[in-house]
Formats: structure tokens, C-alpha cells, sequence
């Protein structure tokens, strides 16, 4: 299976390469899903969304014969769709600094609670934190970075990527209460 | 953690359906010419033009000053060296004054 697709793939990225446009619309149809789903999680708006995944997909197109194949086409798309939505953050420059970090205890509830909400009402209450949590965020709890990484990517404080993301997973747990209540 | 782990299921393999515009933007940038792969034969044969150009221009150059030395060598070979200096250095003929003492000598 994992190799039909790695083919599947490797015919498709071929075609790109040539400039065929059959090949191009191939490929995006289908990772654009997978790709928008990344942009709407650090967009700060629809637009913003929009910008990320051309964005994106340009730079995909630009640089494919740089893609050598060692790894999962996807992932390399992945990363390339992350930092371009770190290149939109950094233009907006919207960071908030918070000065107090306070790591809550979450108990058994709030995790059950979670199991119960939908992957898009998770989703629209991590749009709805501000840009800068939302980031760090996204980072460190979705994509794996350390908050070293985070700090200088964005360049911030490592503990202002720490208190950035303890506040992030504060509000989030608030919303999921209150959204459990309602 | 177990939270963490539980967000980044709900959302790590989250698929959202782009709007329909998306692919006609991406597709019109890419017409533009602007977005060339580069291993696709065109941008290829775009670097080999930017070669040729930049050789070219170079051996223009080069053939202008070393035809210019040729030509001050090839001078100086045959007419002797300083032929230049020699010439510019002549003293022009008052032609008038020539007449003028022709005159007078009758």
C-alpha cells in the first residue's frame, strides 16, 4: 500500500516536473484537503487561509525536484505548509506576551470531555485563540517542535513560547468546559 | 499528555475542503511563468541561455581589446615604433607663408 502510493506519487511528481498541468491538478486535489486543514489551523482568518495554501502550493511546484524521495512526500509537504504559515505570522508580527505561565492540572473529565467534541469544534476553538498562542500552540502540540525551535522560529523567549502555550492550552480547556455546559 | 495526544489526533490528519477559487489562483500564478521547476527542461534551457549570454558578452570584450593591442602591434611593426607620436607631432605647413616667400624669391 505504502509503496503503491510512494508510485502513485512519484508518477505524479514526475509529471509536475515536466510542467504538465494534468500532473499539477492531480497533486493538488490531492493533498489540498490535508494542506488547507494545516493553513486553517494557524490562519488567522479565511483570507489568511487562502494566502497560506497557494502560498504553499506555489512553493510545492517551485521546489519539487528538491523533494529526493527518502521521506514521505506528505511530510515534506507538511513542513513546507508549516513554514509558510510561520512566514504569514511573522509578516502580521502578532505576538502576544504574557508575563504570567501557569501549567493547569487536567483531570480525567476534561479528557473524556474532549473525546465527545468533533476534530472541526476543536478546531474552531483553536482559530479563535489569539495569533500568537494559536502559533505556539499549533507548534508545539500538533507539529512536535520543542519550545527552543518554537523560540527561534518566532523569535521569542523560550519562556515566552512556554507561557505562550500554557495559556493557549488554558483557554482551550476553558472553551471545551463551557461548550460541555452548554 | 494523554490531552495533548488527544488534540493532535482530533487535528493533525484534519482535512478541510479549500474553496473552489484556490486552484484557479494557483494555476494562474503558475501560467505566469514565474514558477519554473528546476529540473524541467525549460529552466534548463533558460541557465544554458544566461551561459551562452554571459560568454559572449565576454569574448566580445575580450576580442575588442585584444583587436585594439593587434592593431597598435601591427602598427607599430610596420611603421616603426612612436609612428603615431611622429605624426601628430609634425609641425603644420603655413601654406601662405610658403607663397609669400616663393613670391618674394621672384
Amino acid at each position: 500500500m505504502a509503496s503503491n502510493q510512494f508510485l502513485e506519487d512519484y508518477d505524479i511528481i514526475r509529471g509536475c516536473l515536466q510542467n504538465n498541468a494534468a500532473m499539477q491538478k492531480m497533486l493538488y486535489d490531492k493533498y489540498a484537503a490535508k494542506m488547507y486543514g494545516i493553513a486553517v489551523r494557524y490562519a488567522h482568518d479565511p483570507e489568511d487561509a487562502k494566502d497560506i495554501l497557494q502560498d504553499g502550493f506555489v512553493k510545492v511546484f517551485q521546489n519539487l525536484s528538491k523533494f529526493k524521495g527518502t521521506g514521505a512526500f506528505e511530510g515534506w509537504m507538511r513542513r513546507i505548509f508549516v513554514n509558510t504559515a510561520i512566514e504569514h505570522y511573522r509578516k502580521k508580527n502578532n505576538t502576544y506576551e504574557i508575563q504570567e505561565s501557569h501549567e493547569e492540572q487536567i483531570n480525567y473529565r476534561e479528557i473524556t470531555a474532549l473525546d465527545k467534541l468533533a476534530a472541526v469544534e476543536i478546531l474552531n476553538m483553536v482559530k479563535s485563540l489569539p495569533n500568537g498562542y494559536r502559533t505556539v500552540f499549533n507548534l508545539f502540540a500538533i507539529e512536535g517542535y520543542s519550545h527552543k525551535e518554537i523560540a527561534d522560529l518566532l523569535n521569542i523567549s523560550e519562556g515566552t513560547s512556554k507561557s505562550q502555550y500554557a495559556r493557549a492550552k488554558a483557554l482551550l480547556q476553558e472553551k471545551i468546559k463551557n461548550h460541555e455546559k452548554n | 499528555m494523554e490531552w495533548n495526544k488527544k488534540v493532535k489526533d482530533h487535528l493533525q490528519q484534519l482535512e478541510v475542503a479549500p474553496p473552489d477559487e484556490c486552484w484557479s489562483n494557483i494555476q494562474s500564478e503558475l501560467q505566469k511563468g514565474k514558477i519554473i521547476p528546476l529540473s524541467s527542461p525549460y529552466a534548463k534551457a533558460i541557465s544554458w541561455l544566461k551561459y551562452s549570454a554571459a560568454a559572449v558578452v565576454t569574448g566580445l570584450i575580450m576580442f575588442t581589446f585584444i583587436n585594439q593591442s593587434f592593431r597598435n602591434n601591427l602598427q607599430n611593426a610596420v611603421m616603426g615604433p612612436g609612428t603615431k607620436a611622429a605624426i601628430v607631432d609634425t609641425t603644420p605647413v603655413n601654406k601662405v607663408d610658403s607663397i609669400a616667400t616663393n613670391d618674394s624669391t621672384r
